[in-house]
């Protein structure tokens, strides 16, 4: 039997699913994110695998220590790593920077950091996995990131700002 | 051993960031000062209208006076509206240096986890030069909505219509 791929393409249906369940102009003026929201699992689950199965390194958990630790790894290892694998990890550090204004953490009370999840992060995060995927000749995942990343596009280009 | 044209050029962009960057920091502290003034002022507003509203209710009351509970029932509008005036500006002044700092932020990971990601440095420098500089200038007016929304809500829904009922309870009673 063929090993489990070390990223699941099943990952993605998170994506789907929050695409399929949100108003993008309610998700852009969201102050939030919930915890348990599809796009918050689809990143704790993807960065757990990646540090399990790819980078074979007991990093789990999203937060600032998490980010550090990371960054120590990236400085020493990187430059055995394929181009994607290092653009992923520096995406973990960015989610890891950003995740307790997520969890609407912050004082001003403004919507930046979900703005900035969505308008930046997550598009280049997908980008970054599908070169990750096509480096690693996962074409099953980089096909569903393909198609998940063209789907959040066009979910993205359906936001009406407001002047 | 001379360096490459891409090498200088490399160096001229971050020469120019730095510059961009400087500004930044100088639209940043006088966005912290405008805040500063913002808070102190309200402070003060809000201060001075309670006193002001207790001293002419107070002889509202002695004087069994209509004109004069109407009078601190005028000193309530008043000042409740110069507080919320400057809670609203505070509230802008606060998403601006929001804002700043996100520009900042964009900047540490531009010289930290990102410096090794040309895609993520043209995004960063772009972000610094779309910057709008001046606090003064981009700071709009508040609207009626920017009024009725002004923080803190126990001020401006509790604290001011308390003081208004007290000034009507004196009205009724001495008509």
């Amino acid at each position: 039997m063929a090993d489990p791929p070390p990223i699941a393409p099943q990952l993605l249906r998170y994506v789907h699913d929050y695409i399929d369940e949100t108003n993008v102009n309610d998700a852009v003026s969201d102050t939030e994110l919930d915890s348990g929201s599809n796009l918050i699992v689809f990143y704790r689950e993807l960065f757990a695998q990646l540090f399990a199965n790819v980078l074979h390194q007991p990093i789990t958990g999203i937060d600032m220590r998490s980010g550090e630790r990371a960054r120590e790894l990236y400085e020493r290892r990187g430059r055995e790593w394929r181009e994607g694998q290092r653009a992923l990890v520096r995406d973990y550090q960015h989610f890891c920077k950003l995740y307790p204004d997520l969890l609407g953490e912050e004082y001003g009370g403004g919507n930046e950091a979900v703005v900035e999840l969505h308008f930046e992060l997550l598009p280049t995060l997908l980008g970054h996995l599908g070169d990750w995927a096509g480096e690693a000749t996962q074409n099953e995942l980089r096909d569903a990131v393909g198609e998940a990343r063209e789907r959040y596009l066009e979910f993205m280009n359906e936001f009406e700002p407001s002047f | 051993m001379e360096r490459s044209e891409s090498e200088l050029d490399e160096g001229r962009q971050l020469e120019r960031e730095k510059s961009l960057v400087e500004l930044i920091r100088v639209d940043y502290d006088a966005t912290l000062r405008a805040l500063s003034g913002f808070i102190s002022t309200g402070g003060q507003i809000r201060a001075i209208g309670v006193a002001a509203w207790a001293v002419v209710l107070g002889l509202a009351v002695g004087d069994k006076s209509v004109a004069l509970a109407a009078l601190a029932a005028a000193v309530v509008i008043v000042f409740a509206y110069g507080d919320a005036y400057h809670a609203a500006l505070y509230r802008r002044a606060l998403g601006r240096a929001i804002r700043l700092e996100g520009l900042l932020d964009a900047w540490v990971d531009r010289l930290g986890i990102d410096a090794d990601d040309p895609d993520a440095v043209v995004r960063s420098r772009a972000k610094l030069e779309m910057h709008r500089f001046g606090v003064h200038r981009s700071l709009r007016h508040p609207s009626v909505s920017d009024l009725i929304a002004a923080k803190p809500r126990p001020i401006f829904w509790v604290m001011y219509p308390g003081l208004f009922s007290a000034s009507l309870v004196a009205i009724a009673l001495y008509a």
